[in-house]
């Protein structure tokens, strides 16, 4: 497969991980860490469902990545990792309801602009 | 180049965050963990290569196979490691400097990792590939201005 394909899936699996730690932390913080102590709350904090969830998908985000980087150059594909900006931001707004400014979305325009000059490489 | 910040509070944030109001970009430890976060994620990929370089190719291979071969040598795991302290420092930095100072800071990972390609592992950097690097940066620089929101 092309290493594009592998760049771009380590991209959405540690753009997941994004939502899935934040959907993590969302819910325990109203429920849980009252009448706790830190490492109580360490715990059940980073052994909550989505977290779990999140970071087995950063090790086969890892793994993916690895791949990728076997097939090309470090300068080629270490740009992608700033398409997972677009992506979280992308998100944030359809499934968080997070509002994005005009500054953010030019920033964007031109992180995209910028990878697809690297990938004309 | 530092941002001033002022005693800016913040509002609309939930109770956890409230102990934090006052986050400052001189926080000299802040700006420690924030360097060497840095560091340690331009280490961490320039071994990682350095490691998938030096461990063969594998082109008549099936992928996964060969990949978890490599994962478990030393090298590849020395990476791994590098990158779970670095992503360590970053949660430290970001909860004792502002986003807007962090975020631009952290775009000269991209600009390291480029110099070090180039240096260490004597990849050829074309003027293509500068160009889009520095349009990158100049989005992650302009995406900042705005980071105070978050």
């Amino acid at each position: 497969m092309s290493p594009i394909v592998y760049l771009l899936s380590t991209v959405a699996l540690v753009v997941c991980c994004q939502f899935l730690i934040k959907r993590g932390v969302s819910g325990s913080l109203a429920r849980r860490g009252r009448n706790k102590n830190v490492l109580q709350r360490f715990v059940s904090r980073v052994f909550e469902r989505h977290i779990v969830a999140a970071l087995c998908l950063y090790a086969v985000a890892t793994v993916l990545w690895l791949i990728a980087l076997s097939m090309v150059d470090l300068s080629y594909a270490y740009p992608f990792v700033s398409l997972s900006i677009l992506f979280t931001v992308g998100g944030a707004v359809v499934w968080f309801r997070e509002s994005v400014s005009t500054a953010r979305k030019v920033g964007i325009g031109l992180i995209c602009g910028g990878l697809f000059l690297i990938a004309l490489t | 180049m530092f941002p001033s910040t002022g005693n800016r509070k913040r509002t609309g944030e939930s109770k956890l965050f409230s102990k934090r109001l006052e986050l400052n970009a001189f926080d000299a430890l802040g700006v420690i963990y924030l360097t060497a976060g840095v560091l340690f994620a331009v280490a961490a990929q320039l071994v990682l290569k350095l490691g998938l370089l030096n461990s063969g190719s594998c082109d008549d291979q099936l992928m996964i196979p060969c990949i978890g071969r490599k994962i478990v040598t030393g090298p590849i795991m020395l990476g791994i490691s590098l990158h779970v302290i670095d992503t360590i420092f970053w949660i430290f930095a970001v909860s004792r400097l502002e986003l807007s100072f962090a975020y631009p800071v952290s775009s000269l990972q991209y600009i390291l990792i480029f110099a070090a390609s180039w240096y260490v592992l004597g990849e050829h950097i074309s003027s293509l590939r500068m160009l889009g690097l520095m349009v990158i940066c100049a989005g992650i620089i302009v995406m900042s201005l705005d980071a105070r929101k978050i």
